[in-house]
């Protein structure tokens, strides 16, 4: 038997770790994929499913999606939504992960308290939007109009903007502590040292913050973005309880839009597209955060 | 010190033992093999944790029969004891299938029908929304069951409304009706009379009219409430202000149309109904109305049972009197909607003629009367009617009963779903401004006219 | 090592410095947990009150009818197991197959390397609502509809992927010190991953610990599609109940909340003082 080259073995113990992790995602995944990438080339709906009268249609119904306004409003609200959340939650969670890792009595379990926003179910935390976001029996309005904020009730779900709004809020009130608590770990991971090194060469706070901690930082940043991107782009609990994607499909995004295609007007190879469009834009920005991360790599 | 030692043990003990787990590719399977009971398949399934927590017992459908097991998908909530009763007579009078209901919610039934047409995965025999039937039979969801349904030879006394909700594309029947209901204008009659006027309204500008007396925005009372959200429900109630213009969804941009989605938008801005309708499901509305919020709601048959009768939910806060009356008329023109709950066969189903025995059973002139006067709802068959004074002695059901002689049935059409949010949009957007009454009857319009030129609905509609 | 400030010997300033922080924290916590503190002052409202004209700011008739109605459900307790079980099960999957995964991905330099991280993320980027349908069609093959696997699976697949993405920066930031120390010292390929490595970053193992459990615990879509049966569904199924035609029972709704959140709530405050510890820097530097 010949002997293993260093590097060999070396990778070999690479795939032993990866591949059983990597094989398991194929396995449960690949067939969904698969099985909506050819469901979207197809006409499958509730006229053609039974008689099983469906064709292949090519690139069709994604032509037909983007020649529909609905859809391209849709699109639209999808970006929108991603972008407020992702700059409220990301700037506001890093704020406080660098707030609560200063040494001070109540750090821990504030800190503490704050996610438990994160662990209620998105279910609950939509009910608890729609209830709180309510015209006339909610307590966002009752606050507004106690302190003088506001004059006259605002429409909040029941205006196309607004509502939006709304919809961002209760997300970001879940996505902050889940941002802050990915970047708690990530500063705890940082060597208290090297601060205290830079604080005894003469750094300022704001030198040690961008040239200590954010470089460090750089890595999860990167993660946590990223994950953000995903989980915002393709939500789909909060709109679905929340608003229902209402008013006039102001809220609606990609994610409730390819169920309601799907599920509620069984137009099953639209909802695919639907869905396949969510999938590439998201592939899109998943290489370039594959680049990013090769880049840092060398 | 201790203590961060022993939780880094912890969780490398945790990991530890999962990554065992995750050594051979059968690990995982095994692992689930202890905690799962094995799938669902055969007659006598046995839920591990004992049958304490399963959702029916013995106790309430009887015992197995000896017949093979079917499944009955249903959303009863507050009528489904008297449904475990039915099935256990029923169970303990034959031995050829013994049926087990199963509570599913009303979304997630619909969820499961989708999938079940794609893996062939259904009950034997399923409960579904009148208006989404038409879909699931052109899915091949439920069996056609019109030959055993025509041998029966009792299909003369059903009435045409709810029984034509289940005939599919090609006239064929699917399944039965199960109960109606349709809707009225409930009214808060202190609050109508207080306001000056003695009579609940019988036309749109005796409404209007009505409408403009009791309302006093500013303190967050209107004149009337509805339910105009963006799902089934919101169409449900609008459809009677559609057809009572004059208008039908075959012609959702004609002028009738139009003064119908104008009828509503002028109810907003003038403040007779809030803007928060378009948020409000039926349920919604009628806590509006019990809260005293509103003056008049359009309220649906089931709610004198499940509500206003009952003790657990409004009946106690009602201290007003109140009076049902038939959906104002314009012109004339007087409509209302039907909505109900029908059964089918699955097609999957190995017992289709057995199931549908049991649908007949259940439909029977004299378990029909029995099961509508229980659920507060109004029954299938015209014999059934006839049958007890329960629909005719209670005013309140009584005009429920007659509003069924100018009601309307929601399609069938299989692509109902797509039609109805097409009015539900149209609502919302006069309603809350967006666009004007023209503009959203004939966005409607543009929906649904070649949907129908494709294929049309029944006549009569 | 830093060294702990303690109570007594604080100079005026840093009481001062302390004092003001623990303001701030006070002010951001009111902010964040009013929402939950809504969430629970509904629970004990009655019906009339949780949809009154008039916004009430504590339960002034108070009630515990929203909880009896949660807890009198005689599936309470099975729902109570089943969640535990799926949480539990889903967590161990995701940790079992993701922890490896991450390791082998922050750590070794292997030919495809960016293959298989954009196959991870691919793997997130369907809704999961259109898993559904494909998904079921699998395990109805493999007989998992009706079990605690099959859910368990769906779920698990949303978090192996965020537990690779999330800790491979961190199992890439250990020194290689570390590993030839272990080498030196005779530990096996295995053993240094479990007995070093892991340990080395124990607060991102608990953050992902924690977050694949609630993955699992706080799943609706997926048990509720796969498992039909009542007795095999989570607590999260019950939310149905209380949203109905009948119209939204608002108490019910929050009391069903709290109960959902608390016994993760326990089980954060437990860990959570581990979180914030922040060992690694100890670790690493011997």
């Amino acid at each position: 038997m010949k002997k293993l080259t260093m590097q060999q073995k070396k990778r070999r113990e690479g795939y032993a770790f990866i591949l059983p992790g990597f094989a398991y995602m194929v396995v449960i995944l690949g067939y969904p994929l698969l099985y909506n990438i050819v469901l979207s080339l197809e006409n499958v709906n509730v006229k053609t499913f039974a008689g099983k009268s469906y064709t292949f249609v090519g690139l069709q119904n994604y032509a037909a999606l983007f020649h529909n306004a609905t859809f391209l409003l849709i699109l639209k609200n999808t970006f929108v939504f991603t972008f407020w959340c992702l700059v409220f939650q990301f700037t506001i969670g890093f704020l406080l992960a660098l707030f609560f890792s200063k040494r001070f009595t109540l750090a821990g379990p504030i800190r503490g308290m704050i996610l438990v926003a994160y662990m209620m179910p998105m279910s609950v935390t939509a009910l608890l939007g729609k209830n709180m976001f309510d015209k006339s029996s909610g307590v966002i309005n009752d606050l507004l109009l106690r302190t003088g904020l506001l004059h006259a009730r605002a429409d909040w779900l029941l205006q196309p903007g607004t509502a939006m709004a709304a919809v961002i809020v209760m997300n970001c009130w879940v996505g902050i502590p889940f941002n802050m608590l990915l970047l708690t770990s990530g500063l705890t991971g940082i060597s208290g040292d090297i601060l205290e090194a830079a604080e005894v060469d003469g750094a300022n706070h704001w030198q040690r913050f961008w040239k200590i901690t954010v470089p460090l930082l750089r890595p999860a940043i990167m993660a946590v973005l990223m994950l953000g991107f995903i989980y915002t782009f393709k939500a789909f609990d909060l709109m679905f309880i929340m608003t229902s994607g209402g008013p006039l499909n102001s809220t609606d995004v990609l994610g409730t839009y390819a169920y309601n295609l799907s599920f509620k007007q069984y137009e099953f190879s639209m909802g695919s597209s639907a869905a396949m469009v969510l999938f590439c834009i998201l592939f899109v920005i998943g290489l370039f955060y594959l680049k990013m991360v090769a880049a840092e790599d060398q | 010190m201790k203590r961060k030692q022993m939780t880094a043990l912890l969780a490398s003990g945790v990991i530890a033992a999962s990554l065992l787990a995750g050594c051979g590719a059968a690990a995982p399977a095994q692992e689930g093999a202890e905690t799962a009971p094995a799938p669902a398949e055969t007659a006598e399934e046995t839920p591990e944790a004992g049958t304490e927590t399963a959702e029916v017992s013995a106790d309430d459908i009887g015992e197995p029969n000896g017949g093979a097991q079917v499944t009955l998908w249903h959303y009863f909530e507050g009528e489904a004891d008297a449904l475990n009763k039915f099935v256990k007579d029923y169970n303990e009078s034959q031995n050829e299938i013994y049926i087990v209901p199963t509570f599913v919610s009303r979304e997630e039934l619909m969820k499961q029908y989708t999938i079940g047409a794609v893996s062939g995965d259904l009950p034997d025999i399923g409960m579904v929304d009148s208006p989404d039937m038409a879909s699931y039979i052109s899915l091949g969801v439920f069996a056609d069951i019109d030959s055993y349904l025509q041998e029966w030879g009792e299909l003369d006394n059903f009435y045409e409304g709810p029984l034509s909700s289940c005939r599919g594309s090609d006239g064929h029947l699917y399944g039965l009706p199960n109960n109606s209901n349709c809707l009225a204008l409930l009214c808060n009659m202190d609050m109508l009379k207080e306001a000056g006027i003695d009579k609940a309204p019988d036309t749109w500008e005796e409404f209007e009219a009505a409408c403009a007396a009791t309302s006093d925005p500013e303190s967050g009372v209107y004149g009337f409430a509805m339910c105009a959200v963006s799902n089934e429900e919101g169409t449900f109630q609008f459809i009677p202000w559609l057809y009572g213009a004059g208008a039908s969804i075959a012609d959702a941009d004609s002028p009738e149309a139009v003064r119908a989605f104008s009828f509503l938008a002028e109810l907003e801005k003038n403040g007779y109904m809030s803007n928060e309708v378009v948020g409000w499901g039926q349920g919604d509305a009628l806590n509006a109305w019990a809260a005293g919020k509103a003056a008049m709601m359009e309220a649906g048959t089931w709610m004198i049972a499940q509500n206003l009768d009952n003790a657990d939910s409004i009946k106690n806060n009602v201290t007003w009197e109140y009076e049902f009356v038939p959906m104002p008329s314009d012109n004339g023109n007087r409509a209302t909607v039907i909505g109900g709950e029908n059964f089918g066969v699955c097609s999957s189903s190995e017992h289709v003629e057995a199931c549908a025995k049991f649908l007949m059973t259940m439909e029977t002139a004299q378990n029909n009367a029995d099961w509508c006067e229980l659920a507060g709802k109004l029954p299938v068959r015209g014999d059934a009617v006839g049958l007890k004074d329960f629909w005719t002695a209670d005013e309140r059901y009584k005009v429920f009963n007659d509003s069924m002689n100018f009601a309307v049935a929601r399609g069938p059409h299989a692509q109902w779903p797509t039609i109805s949010e097409a009015l539900w949009t149209a609502e919302q957007a006069a309603i809350l401004g967006q666009a004007d009454a023209e503009t959203a009857a004939a966005q409607a319009a543009a929906v649904i006219d070649p949907i129908l030129a494709e294929t049309p609905l029944p006549s009569g509609n | 090592m830093k060294q702990k400030i303690k109570k007594g010997n604080r100079t005026p300033r840093e009481r001062r410095r302390n004092f003001l922080l623990c303001l701030g924290a006070v002010l951001i916590a009111v902010v964040f947990l009013f929402p939950l503190y809504w969430l629970i002052s509904m629970s004990f409202k009655t019906d009339a009150e949780s949809f009154g004209k008039i916004v009430t700011y504590y339960p002034h008739s108070f009630t515990l009818y929203p909880w009896r109605t949660n807890f009198s459900d005689h599936e309470f307790l099975s729902s109570l197991k089943n969640s535990f079980v799926i949480a539990l099960l889903s967590m161990l999957l995701s940790i079992g197959f993701g922890v490896p995964c991450a390791y082998g991905m922050g750590r070794y330099r292997v030919p495809g390397g960016r293959g298989f991280m954009l196959a991870f993320l691919v793997s997130q980027m369907l809704p999961a609502s259109l898993m559904l349908t494909p998904m079921y069609l699998i395990f109805n093959k493999l007989h998992l509809l009706g079990s605690y696997l099959g859910p368990a699976i769906a779920i698990s697949s949303g978090s192996v992927p965020f537990i690779v993405v999330t800790l491979r920066p961190y199992f890439k930031s250990i020194p290689t010190s570390l590993d030839d120390a272990a080498r030196i010292d005779g530990c096996t390929v295995l053993q240094s991953f479990v007995q070093i490595m892991i340990p080395a970053i124990k607060t991102g193992i608990i953050t992902v610990l924690v977050i694949s459990f609630l993955g699992g615990w706080n799943d609706l879509a997926y048990s509720m599609t796969f498992n039909v049966q009542a007795d095999m569904r989570p607590l999260t199924a019950n939310i149905y109940k209380f949203q109905s035609k009948y119209g939204t029972k608002w108490n019910c709704i929050m009391a069903y909340g709290t109960i959902l959140v608390l016994p993760v709530v326990c089980m954060f405050i437990f860990l959570q003082r581990y979180i914030v510890g922040g060992m690694t820097a100890g670790a690493v530097k011997e």
